[in-house]
């Protein structure tokens, strides 16, 4: 297989190491930047496969329509489709999660599904959740790799799960509101999916003054204890 | 001069390493409890350094050898335990650090400074989070101690003015924090609270039915 694997955050670098060992693959070429990826495709390429991880710039048609491009997704998809799909699974009190290998389509996260691997979004900050994603994409990609192209994919139903824009940084802040009517789990789970490299969950009082709160842990009550 | 070295906690054992080979010493022996410091013939020292030393150390020892401790506080003031906590919660964040003629006194409230004695300062930044505190509190107390080397046997003890108030001692306990109070406090406050409670402190936290969740890194940002 020729593949070119584009991702530049810390976690997508990680599972491009992961992968450049695999013996499959014949020539193994990878792209940090934007600019990068449009001056290469000004010209024809010989890829197989193009890999986009936690990649945030829209992907030109006349790239999606002439290649294979595929892309990795922190959800069940079709569920959590589109911006944040971590923040907003943790938020919406989801523990139990898939990361989806999928083909990139002009619709966000709609493209046919590779792949599915388990992954947990418990953990007190988003490092160990980027950790539990880099060891569950490289399992999908490794059995991607060793399987195609006798790999079939499947239809995404769209008519079901969910979709979500991208956060904002002001969506970090919490409300006095907020604060008296989330219950302390909540709390925490707001705050854990908002740990570095993101915008911090923060207090603002009524003097504009910030309080960041950017480390937390969690003693959860059990039921019997309760 | 020959000195017994009193602290078992990691950083005290730098500040030991930090003075040990100041040029006035002729014998240096570290002690990691009181038995061992009473296991030593105390008579043939000339000083007893403490170092992070929250207990007693009794009659026997006070009595027999000069003794001083390090103190982070503008004592009189926070002279009855958790200093820092108690200070930064007050929203103070420049503040003293003493030596202190360490006595024993059974039937003194106080801890260890019954003779409101000091004799060497430096000023102690509180601005920061526990961890740049902590360093800079190993800092000062090398500085201090080998001032205190320096000026030996020459000491001028100075002594501090009475404060009737007494602020008392934090407990883990006080580490949880209601949720209604936590709603009424301003940002600064709430930074304070958690920042003095940071590691190696029972940290901050609010509890419900759900479970109890601790703070255990905070940051501010004044409005611009």
């Amino acid at each position: 297989m020729n593949l070119l694997v584009c991702g530049y955050r810390d976690w997508a670098k990680e599972v491009i190491r992961n992968l450049s060992s695999n013996e499959k693959i014949k020539v193994f070429e990878s792209i940090n930047d934007h600019k990068k990826l449009l001056e290469k495709f000004s010209k024809p390429q010989k890829f197989d496969v193009i890999l986009f991880i936690g990649w945030s710039w829209i992907i030109p048609k006349n790239i999606t329509d002439q290649y294979l491009c595929i892309g990795i997704h922190p959800s069940d998809l079709p569920d959590f489709r589109g911006g944040s799909p971590i923040q907003n699974q943790i938020i919406n009190g989801i523990t139990k999660s898939k990361v989806s290998l999928f083909t990139l389509a002009s619709k966000i996260d709609s493209g046919e599904i590779w792949l599915k691997d388990d992954l947990s979004l418990q953990g007190d900050d988003m490092n160990s959740i980027f950790n539990k994603i880099i060891k569950s994409s490289t399992n999908l990609l490794n059995d991607f790799i060793e399987r195609y192209p006798d790999i079939q994919s499947s239809t995404q139903n769209l008519t079901e799960g969910s979709y979500f824009k991208r956060r904002k940084p002001e969506q970090s802040k919490l409300t006095k509101n907020d604060l008296e009517k989330m219950s302390v789990k909540s709390i925490y789970n707001f705050i854990r999916c908002l740990t570095d490299p993101y915008p911090n969950a923060y207090f603002e009082d009524d003097k504009g003054d910030k309080v960041f709160f950017k480390e937390v842990s969690f003693i959860e009550k059990s039921k019997n204890n309760a | 001069m020959k000195i017994i070295f009193l602290g078992k906690r990691e950083w005290a054992l730098k500040i030991y390493e930090g003075i040990r080979n100041h040029s006035k010493i002729s014998k240096i022996v570290l002690a990691e409890s009181h038995e061992e410091t009473i296991s030593y013939n105390i008579q043939d020292y000339d000083l007893l350094i403490t170092c992070g030393w929250s207990e007693e150390i009794g009659a026997e020892i006070a009595d027999n050898i000069m003794s001083i401790g390090v103190h982070c506080a503008e004592l009189d003031r926070y002279s009855y335990g958790t200093p820092i906590q108690l200070q930064i919660i007050d929203g103070i964040t420049i503040t003293k650090h003493r030596i202190f003629h360490f006595t024993h006194d059974p039937e003194s409230p106080r801890a260890h400074t019954h003779n409101r004695l000091f004799s060497h300062e430096v000023d102690l930044d509180l601005s920061g989070n526990m961890t740049e505190i902590l360093r800079q509190m190993i800092s000062t107390s090398i500085v201090l101690f080998n001032q205190y080397l320096n000026d030996y046997p020459n000491i001028d003890w100075k002594e501090w003015p009475e404060e009737k108030i007494v602020r008392e001692k934090r407990t883990p306990r006080d580490s949880k924090i209601n949720k209604g109070e936590l709603i009424s406090m301003s940002a600064k406050e709430i930074y304070n609270l958690f920042r003095c409670l940071e590691a190696p402190y029972p940290n901050g936290y609010i509890e419900d039915d759900t479970g109890k969740l601790f703070f255990k890194k905070v940051g501010f940002e004044k409005k611009r």
